[in-house]
């Protein structure tokens, strides 16, 4: 008998229903009331939670800071994580596996514990500054704690790990000829990855570029605890509004307008992407 | 144009020797073939002139050049690859244009020369399309193409026809040694393939376990094969291993237990160790004869039709079988039927054992 496999699907789509879409649709309708104070909602339906949302400077810079540094994460992982994932996937050497697994297993450690490394690592006195003092590179110890040095240090190594398994598990999949028929035709080495590896690995740098840019964009513990408190970006907002000011509807119009413009970037990325993408993928028979 | 020469060049692979001490010379416009079996360095020694593999010892000489520390894209090579590795993002007009961008040809010499070479590999019409668009002797064309775009002064060539099937395979052959022809360019070309490398070659390098076994034209390495190992790699041999016992007259008489035959001149002296070979098609079997004193004598085990001949396999005493091919198809035998096995005097070949 054959099994009717599809019925398989239905008990996972409906827990993810239940806790993905309907906390949204929540979401999504709580942001519409207006707050009458300690933790109670009105019940007229409103847009003046957004209205106010947009027309405050304050939360439009705080939209922006939030995207702005969200692109320099996905920027600094790419081009930290190309070469390391390219020099892994090009690796014959028997260490490569153990490598792999540590970096597995590096993505896998808490944010809270990696961001209170990176505290330790990047204080006043912490060993970082202790060296360049030591080395006489500068008079001052550097400020990589408390602004935007940090919380974009901390989404790096948050994100970098993810970035480079993608990226490594795309440039595996690009034969090695191709590049060895690219030296042969003329090109340095730089050229060959430059006219053939970077093309056919346009799938995975956007696949790695947005996954860095969702996280770094929903990503609250590393930005509160590296920015002190002061590098305020969208997570943290909704933190505050939700903790300090017991306002929901106005963390939940927040929550929406975040979830929005990721989306929307995402998107408009993918729809470029698309266009982009010429000839078979990589990989496949060529 | 150019000569390639290899000179005492050994490389080997986590401590394994993948290609020893090879010397060896492509003449200027000549299709040299490095033929031998999977695993015996004829694949090294090609990457090591195209600059994709060092070599630990020894020189590579292009057109008089040391390259041995050249980079490949320094070199002025073309290369077809195996599975032609064609650039997939790429059309066909941009794969073949590839080379002459990299050395910087201006636009309108490259549409003229990718255009030049299109029309060479007759794919004109195919010239906007993308390879995963194309048919497997379709994109061998482009690959060729490709390799040869920008004038390389020594054309590479890695099992190119080895993923086609047979009837491409042969079309593909002519095609190839057409283009060599008209470009006249130095090529070296590896195959497993022995009729592949006598239909195209010059002249053919036999590889061995990493070593040349022999260099020479098709017919001499396949009427004077210089080790058994080539004999049975080009074409099919019979191979007996024995002892020379004596002399008579002309003859040299051979012992291989429990045989005794004889082979004519003086082969060696007595108590030498060799190795006789005859090729299939110069063995002939007599039914109903009576054997003569120092003959071979079997049963035919089997028969085998097979085309444009006859194969019958031959079992004599103490394991040993000789192959005999007939080609005029007319000498019926029965199996287990008994047979004299004789041989023309001029087919024998004989080695040190």
């Amino acid at each position: 008998m054959r099994l009717p496999w599809p019925l398989f699907l239905l008990p996972p789509l409906l827990v993810s229903l239940l806790l993905f879409v309907v906390p949204q649709i929540a979401f999504l309708r709580s942001s519409l009331f207006r707050n009458v104070g300690y933790g109670q909602t009105g019940s007229t339906l409103t847009v003046e939670n957004y209205a106010r949302f947009f027309t405050d400077e304050f939360y439009q810079a705080a939209l922006l800071r939030t995207a702005a540094l969200s692109l320099i994460d996905a920027a600094v992982c790419l081009a930290v994580g190309f070469p390391i994932a390219y020099r892994l996937a090009r690796s014959r050497s028997r260490w490569r596996s153990t490598w792999l697994t540590l970096l597995v297993a590096s993505s896998l450690v808490t944010v809270v514990i990696k961001a209170l490394g990176m505290m330790i690592l990047l204080s006043a006195n912490g060993p970082l500054n202790q060296a360049v003092l030591a080395l006489r590179l500068v008079r001052e110890p550097l400020k990589l704690l408390n602004n935007d040095v940090g919380v974009v240090l901390g989404l790096v190594h948050y994100t970098l790990p993810l970035v480079i398994l993608i990226l490594f598990s795309v440039l595996q999949t690009i034969p090695e000829d191709l590049e060895a028929a690219a030296r042969t035709l003329g090109a340095a080495p730089w050229r060959a990855v430059g006219r053939v590896v970077l093309p056919l690995a346009v799938p995975g740098l956007v696949a790695a570029s947005l996954m860095a840019f969702n996280l770094a964009m929903g990503a609250f513990t590393s930005t509160a605890l590296l920015g002190g408190g002061k590098v305020l970006t969208l997570p943290v907002l909704i933190q505050r509004k939700v903790v300090l000011e017991v306002d929901y509807p106005f963390a939940a119009t927040i929550a929406v307008v975040l979830l929005a413009s990721g989306v929307l970037l995402n998107v408009l990325v993918l729809r470029m992407a698309l266009r982009l993408r010429r000839g078979a993928p990589a990989g496949t028979a060529a | 144009m150019a000569s390639v020469v290899l000179a005492d060049v050994s490389k080997r692979f986590d401590g394994v020797a993948a290609v020893h001490d090879l010397s060896l010379e492509v003449r200027d416009g000549e299709l040299l073939t490095l033929l031998g079996p999977s695993g015996c360095g004829k694949t090294t020694t090609l990457r090591m002139v195209a600059g994709l593999l060092q070599p630990e010892r020894g020189r590579v000489l292009i057109g008089e050049r040391d390259v041995t520390r050249v980079a490949p894209e320094r070199r002025k090579v073309g290369m077809v690859f195996q599975d032609y590795a064609l650039f997939p993002h790429l059309t066909v007009t941009e794969n073949v244009a590839f080379g002459l961008r990299e050395r910087a040809v201006p636009a309108s010499e490259r549409e003229r020369r990718v255009r030049e070479m299109l029309g060479l590999v007759r794919l004109e019409d195919q010239a906007a399309k993308f390879p995963h668009q194309l048919s497997g002797g379709q994109r061998q064309r482009v690959a060729l193409a490709r390799a040869v775009a920008y004038p390389p002064q020594v054309l590479l060539m890695d099992e190119p026809l080895g993923a086609l099937d047979l009837k491409l395979r042969q079309a593909m052959q002519l095609e190839v040694a057409r283009i060599q022809r008209t470009l006249r360019i130095t090529t070296l070309y590896v195959t497993h393939d022995q009729e592949e490398a006598l239909n195209l070659s010059d002249r053919i390098a036999v590889m061995d376990r990493g070593r040349l076994a022999q260099l020479g034209t098709g017919t001499e390495v396949y009427d004077r094969p210089a080790t058994p190992f080539v004999a049975d790699f080009l074409g099919r041999v019979n191979l007996i291993r024995g002892r020379v016992v004596g002399r008579e007259g002309a003859w040299t008489v051979v012992r291989a237990e429990p045989h005794v035959f004889r082979i004519p001149g003086a082969v060696a002296v007595e108590g030498t160790e060799i190795v006789v070979g005859v090729r299939p098609e110069r063995v002939r079997l007599i039914a109903g004869a009576e054997p003569a004193a120092l003959a071979l004598t079997g049963e035919v085990e089997r028969s085998a039709f097979v085309g444009s001949l006859v194969r019958h396999y031959v079992r004599c005493a103490g394991d040993l079988v000789i192959t005999a091919e007939d080609q005029d198809r007319k000498a019926a035998f029965a199996p287990g039927q008994r047979v004299v096995i004789e041989w023309d005097l001029d087919a024998v070949m004989t080695w040190s054992g």
